[in-house]
């Protein structure tokens, strides 16, 4: 038994060793034909578990949520009826910020986006990273520090977009797959503003698939139902992108700053397609 | 050991962790196929053999987990070691040992990947994620294990002799 474990002993050396060697290379990149060959090989495998999984997480999303349909779909009815109001306001207020814009001469706010579809075909597997892979790289044109968004569907009567929200931005680039940090990933942090009282913070992810706004200032205004945008400070995120909506604030008279939790705008866990924007180049960090 | 049986298996193993296994997820915590056929194969096979898996599986693993790379190659190399370590020393019943090496084993392998990621300087929150996190993806892994490990041992049933293969 002795000399089994004895054995056992060097393999595991051995491990160490090897993932020593693993991360050195790694870290110079000298891993990434490796990576990008994997990627294209399991590419179709995980096209179609991923199709499949969808299917099976609506089955397993259905019982769970069973109980619960009742008071959701009353919720979701006040919730609809809350955003169609908003909606429409925005709309006046996005005309009438277009006809100001051209009378005074002003170049466009937001610039059109050229939006790359792209399949999320796997996600971390372990619990404590939040990020995707997708079925786009390097041949689509996308690069490394891309943002990541979702798009609502257009209504078919021609009405304009609902806003785009953030999912978060690419990470690594391959020939045929990205892999993409979600905003809701503990490392992933956003610059953002409230949107009615302009407070700036710092939105990054925490557990449970939420987001915390951090530093944002004592005496700024934010509340219960705030929605959160980027502020586009950094030069990481366009300006102006939901992030999600304020469920709660923490305020201490004698702490510096407040905190507030922010549920994301999107549902990480039910991704299937997301929108890569390939005409916004992040400011590269000095 | 059976190099091909080993690459096919954690490679398949590492499309379905990536794929199938998010949606398999309770309140919030998916389970780890990855670790659990280590965690299996070191108990069929010896904890040689389980390290050489660990190896492999936790370079798959790395290409895709979004923590720093060799990080999951030493997390399960680990895990299979202390599996054999148990198995020699605590556990010898046929039923117990697949759950408990399940259970222990994931609270290893998470605390390994929490250290891990706060040496490279991610924020950890030890507290939520040792009572958020590591036990109730312990309980779902040793839940899953019996159907992992009777998979498994029929597995190597019918590509190895039935006996462990000294390395």
């Amino acid at each position: 038994m002795n000399g089994s474990r004895g054995r056992a002993g060097l393999w595991l050396i051995l491990a160490i060793v090897v993932a020593l060697i693993a991360l050195g290379l790694h870290s110079r990149g000298f891993l990434q034909p490796v990576e990008a060959m994997l990627s294209q090989l399991l590419l179709p495998v995980q096209a179609g578990l991923s199709r499949a999984a969808a299917g099976l997480g609506d089955m397993v999303a259905f019982w769970q949520e069973l109980g619960n349909l009742r008071q959701e779909n009353r919720q979701l009815r006040e919730e609809n009826e809350r955003l169609r109001a908003w909606y429409i306001q925005l709309l006046e207020a996005a005309n009438e910020n277009r006809t100001l814009r051209e009378q005074l001469g002003f170049r466009q706010a937001f610039p059109s986006y050229d939006l790359l579809p792209a399949e999320v075909i796997g996600k971390t597997p372990n619990n404590f990273a939040t990020q995707l892979t997708v079925a786009k790289g390097s041949n689509d044109g996308v690069q490394e520090g891309a943002v990541v968004v979702f798009s609502p569907p257009a209504s078919s009567q021609g009405e304009a977009s609902p806003p785009l929200a953030v999912i978060g931005r690419v990470i690594a680039v391959s020939p045929a797959t990205s892999r993409i940090l979600l905003v809701t990933d503990p490392s992933s942090s956003v610059n953002g503003l409230v949107q009615g009282s302009r407070a700036l913070g710092v939105v990054s992810g925490s557990r449970g698939g939420r987001l915390t706004m951090r530093y944002i200032p004592q005496g700024e205004s934010i509340s219960v139902g705030d929605l959160i945008l980027t502020s586009g400070l950094g030069g990481n995120f366009p300006r102006g992108l939901p992030l999600g909506t304020v469920i709660s604030v923490r305020q201490k008279d004698i702490e510096l700053f407040q905190e507030a939790e922010v549920l994301p705008a999107v549902n990480m866990d039910r991704l299937e397609i997301v929108f890569i924007i390939r005409n916004f180049i992040p400011t590269p960090a000095e | 050991m059976n190099l091909s049986l080993a690459l096919v298996s954690l490679v398949l193993a590492t499309a379905l962790d990536t794929t199938i296994a998010p949606h398999l997820s309770l309140i919030g915590i998916r389970p780890d196929l990855v670790l659990l056929i280590v965690v299996a194969t070191s108990i069929v096979r010896g904890g040689e053999e389980g390290i050489v898996w660990g190896i492999l599986g936790g370079f798959l693993l790395d290409l895709y987990s979004g923590v720093p790379f060799g990080l999951s190659i030493v997390a399960l190399a680990i895990t299979a070691y202390l599996t054999k370590v148990g198995e020699d020393n605590l556990f010898s019943h046929v039923l117990v040992l697949p759950l408990a090496a399940a259970f222990v084993g994931t609270v290893v392998y998470d605390l390994i990947l929490m250290a891990g990621l706060q040496a490279a300087g991610r924020p950890i929150d030890w507290g939520e994620g040792l009572l958020h996190v590591v036990v109730p993806s312990a309980f779902l892994n040793a839940i899953l294990m019996p159907v992992v490990y009777v998979i498994v041992r029929q597995l190597h049933h019918w590509v190895h002799r039935p006996v462990r293969v000294k390395m």
